[in-house]
């Protein structure tokens, strides 16, 4: 996955139903909200939009957005995965509360 | 009808006769030429391909390392007791990945210690990054920010 392709699937997805705030640093940080309250953090360091990020960045950043496995940040990015399923996700996980 | 076949020239000049063969005769005494087409050898491929870079991950993660990280070099923080991180190669993007899940936090870099200090930047921009919202984060952040402040004073 390309970084603009995370940053446009991805982050793009989840701004759909979260307020995604983006914080520049040494790295790129989207702080993920849900009703005043920061649930998520997640980052990717600087480079070009074209920059393939590598699986096993994936594998930490699939972490840090609660996702179970790598296929499903690629179902994200894609139409296979909406804004709902995702916050149903967080939900399960009980990263948001009832 | 009949025609006629001429033998390579090595095989008559070794003294084979020569002679007329019907054509029906010939077709019969040749062997079946077989045409095999694979139609899975694509799909073999990859799957091969796979197999390696899965072996290859496998022989990554066994070669995975844990360092404890004695010190920031941070102006305004200092660590209160060593945080261990995993330290891995990754053949992939030809980078070294430094890991800590209980921070849900890592690093990268071309060697183990560029990595380390990116780590020590994000462990940096993340504490902060936590400190300026704490009145407004989730379970899961405030469960960070805690470990962080186990772990990290501000000088």
């Amino acid at each position: 996955m390309r970084l603009l392709e995370f940053k446009n699937g991805v982050i793009g997805k989840i701004k759909k139903k979260f307020t995604v705030n983006e914080r520049i640093g040494n790295h790129i940080y989207y702080e993920i909200w849900h009703e005043g309250t920061k649930i998520e953090e997640t980052y990717h360091s600087h480079g070009s939009s074209g920059k393939e990020i590598t699986d096993d960045v994936l594998q930490k950043i699939k972490r840090q957005l609660n996702l179970s496995n790598i296929k499903q940040l690629y179902e994200l990015k894609s139409c296979q995965m909406t804004e709902e399923e995702y916050f149903n996700i967080l939900k399960q996980k009980h990263v948001i509360s009832d | 009808m009949q025609y006629k076949f001429d033998y390579p020239l090595s095989l008559f000049s070794l003294g084979f006769e020569k002679k007329e063969v019907a054509q029906e005769t010939y077709g019969l005494e040749r062997a079946p030429q077989y045409f095999y087409v694979d139609i899975h050898a694509a799909e073999i491929a990859e799957l091969r391909e796979k197999i390696e870079r899965l072996e290859k991950k496998l022989e990554e993660k066994s070669a995975q390392q844990i360092v404890p990280i004695q010190f920031l070099d941070s102006e305004k923080l200092r660590l209160k007791r060593p945080i261990h991180v995993n330290v891995s190669y990754s053949s992939e993007g030809e980078t070294w990945i430094v890991d800590c899940p209980e921070l849900n936090l890592y690093g990268e870099g071309e060697d183990e210690l560029k990595a380390i200090n990116d780590f020590k930047i994000v462990l940096e921009e993340f504490y902060f990054g936590l400190k300026k919202d704490k009145e407004r984060l989730g379970i899961e952040l405030k469960n960070k920010l805690d470990i962080l402040q186990r772990l990290i004073e501000e000088k």
